[in-house]
């Protein structure tokens, strides 16, 4: 049994201005002590994805299809079934932290509280329990950070005390979305550093969401890149950088600006816009901005297949 | 027209007065944001300069532009002293200096319509062009940015974060100016989208002769468009030199570290990299430490770093560094 299986996720929200699918068809596997890096631009349904997963969709917004995590379904699941999985054996953490921490609220007694409703600890095992994780992320001066407020640590530290946090019930799945996105370059090179020693000290499995390809490239076991709602490659983290298959993957490692690439030559971009996930055209969603584009394209939207062991993608080219 | 740089920055600082922690201790405090920066810009170059939030990186440009109050120093463009302008005579001047922001939506005015928002500088300072002159004017600025010219009636909140940055580079130079400002024009932007713009600033350039000043927080996107670079720690240089240069050899401990930092997109070299280059976050700025800012995180700090703050040196022709111990 996978530690997550999910199969035909489709994820719908109804708007002032009609029906949006955000997350189409989604299908994959995920193994325990495995990282599955997702990546896409910002609307291609990457965040929903996983929100529909946990049960966290905005009210105007369902999911349907199948999500299974250690065989237990989690679509449809009651609140109260999924309260019990949810930070207990899988938690999430956010861009922003603030959107979680509670900044009426002591970092004590926000890490406690999760200790003492999942897992019946006292008060004291459990505070002894919370400063011995954020010493795990590297919280200096644990033992009396943790009577702080949350505007008390800077951004880069909050980052932590949220890792922390999730952390607490040691969850087989953790779920980071943009980790490192809002914070400066050396403080998200100390995130990552810490998320890699959690993935070999833990055996955790983690998805980690995010834009930026290097991030990716360091912790990744598997990426699935999306585009418009759909998976358009799924690939080994190595078969990705060095060999991509579609169009859109290989556009975007192109357009990344490198520190070890010559600096005079012109940067390929991929042309046009993200699409509007209202208005998709027919056939492929990338049609417009690929420059391999035939007839096929424009009227039969490609079908995701496998192209070799572990790896598919979604493009009727083909090799690329 | 003097023969001289066009923008000659010398010992500029910029001091804030914040009230005193506490209810009773109402002593104030100085913030250096910017603190005894100097620096000179050529006629079409471009300069990047880079450091952490909070580095005092758009602080320095904000006084550039006339945004911040200047406590001491002097920014002459094109020769002529800018600080001691008042503010009829320095608005004049911003024609030849604009700025575009890294969150294009929210530097929209979401009421107005791309016409108006594009034109409205040219109603300020050419105010005998007629309507249609102005719309074409518009219309010629949209085209070269990439914007479809009949898209001009339309409203901000109907375009892309990319197109949007479009609208706001076109804002920047409809009056033609001799300087571009960017601050953080990419970072909220689609990876995909964000080569467009930074070929696009480029081309322009190019065309024009613009000078260019550059911010980013990230030296791989600087390094492309860049012809010098300068570092930025705590209100204050740390590293300057040209692009080639910098990359090939950075001489601060700090410009090191930035570039440790920024993962690259193949996985052989990220999975051999082991820990973060630097620990810990930067110090409070409202009480920096002596000597060297920098030597709370530097990882080849000594004693002389605590006592005497580092001379500003060249270590090869036009490579300047602030540092006891460069890397060499």
């Amino acid at each position: 049994m996978s530690l997550l299986e999910i199969s035909n996720l489709n994820t719908r929200f109804q708007t002032m201005d009609g029906e949006v699918a955000a997350v189409n068809d989604i299908s994959f596997t995920m193994e325990k002590g495995e990282t599955l890096g997702i990546v896409g631009e910002s609307g291609s349904g990457k965040t929903q994805l996983v929100l529909s997963m946990m049960g966290l969709l905005a009210a105007n917004g369902r999911a349907d299809g199948s999500a299974r995590f250690k065989g237990q379904e989690l679509i449809g699941m009651p609140t109260k079934e999924l309260n019990k999985i949810r930070g207990n054996h899988m938690a999430m953490i956010f861009q922003d932290p603030m959107t979680c921490l509670n900044g009426y609220l002591t970092i004590a007694r926000q890490m406690t509280e999760v200790l003492i409703l999942h897992k019946g600890m006292s008060m004291a095992d459990a505070r002894k329990r919370s400063i011995e994780m954020l010493d795990a992320v590297h919280i200096p001066d644990a033992k009396s950070r943790i009577d702080r407020y949350p505007h008390e640590f800077s951004g880069g530290m909050r980052q932590r005390v949220m890792i922390a946090m999730a952390l607490l019930c040691e969850p087989d799945l953790l779920i980071a979305d943009e980790p490192s996105t809002a914070l400066d370059v050396t403080v998200q090179a100390q995130i990552i550093d810490v998320m890699n020693e959690l993935k070999s000290d833990m055996d955790m499995s983690i998805i980690l969401i995010t834009h930026d390809l290097g991030v990716i490239a360091g912790i990744s076991d598997n990426v699935l890149v999306m585009y418009a709602g759909r998976i358009c490659e799924y690939a080994p983290v190595d078969n990705i950088f060095q060999d991509p298959q579609h169009p859109y993957t290989r556009g975007l490692l192109q357009s990344v600006t490198r520190l070890d690439s010559d600096s005079s030559r012109v940067l390929h971009a991929i042309p046009g816009n993200p699409p509007n996930m209202q208005h998709l055209p027919a056939g492929c969603a990338f049609q417009e901005r690929c420059e391999f584009q035939r007839e096929i394209c424009l009227t039969k939207r490609p079908p995701l297949h496998r192209i070799s062991e572990g790896r598919k993608k979604a493009c009727h080219l083909e090799v690329l | 027209m003097s023969a001289g740089p066009l923008l000659e920055v010398s010992h500029c600082r910029v001091w804030f007065e914040l009230p005193g922690e506490g209810l009773w201790n109402r002593q104030k405090q100085t913030l250096k944001a910017v603190d005894d920066v100097s620096l000179q810009l050529q006629a079409g170059e471009t300069l990047g300069v880079v450091g952490e939030s909070g580095c005092g990186k758009s602080t320095l440009v904000r006084g550039i532009l006339g945004l911040e109050h200047v406590n001491s120093g002097s920014i002459k463009l094109n020769g002529e002293e800018l600080t001691t302008l008042d503010k009829n005579d320095f608005r004049s001047k911003r024609r030849d200096m604009q700025i575009i922001f890294q969150d294009p939506l929210a530097s929209l005015d979401p009421r107005m319509t791309v016409n108006e928002i594009i034109s409205e500088p040219l109603q300020v300072f050419h105010p005998e062009l007629s309507a249609k002159e102005r719309k074409q004017r518009v219309q010629q600025i949209m085209q070269r940015v990439g914007l479809l010219p009949n898209q001009i009636n339309r409203y901000p909140h109907e375009f892309s974060g990319g197109q949007a940055q479009r609208i706001g580079i076109a804002r920047a130079l409809i009056l033609k100016p001799k300087l571009l400002i960017c601050d953080e024009p990419v970072s909220a932007l689609d990876v995909s989208i964000q080569a467009q713009i930074i070929n696009l600033l480029m081309e322009l350039q190019k065309e024009r002769g613009l000078s260019m000043i550059f911010i980013a927080h990230d030296l791989s996107v600087v390094k492309h468009i860049s012809h010098r670079v300068m570092v930025m720690y705590m209100g204050k240089i740390v590293e300057m030199a040209s692009r080639d240069s910098l990359y090939r050899q950075p001489r601060h401990p700090y410009t090191r570290a930035l570039m440790q930092s920024i993962p690259i997109p193949d996985p052989i070299i990220e999975r051999a990299k082991r820990g973060a280059p630097l620990k810990g976050d930067l110090p409070s700025p409202m009480d920096p430490p002596s000597g060297c800012t920098f030597r709370t995180r530097c990882p080849q700090a000594q004693q002389q770093c605590t006592d005497e703050e580092p001379a500003w040196k060249e270590m090869t022709s036009d490579h300047w560094v602030a540092c006891h111990f460069p890397i060499t």
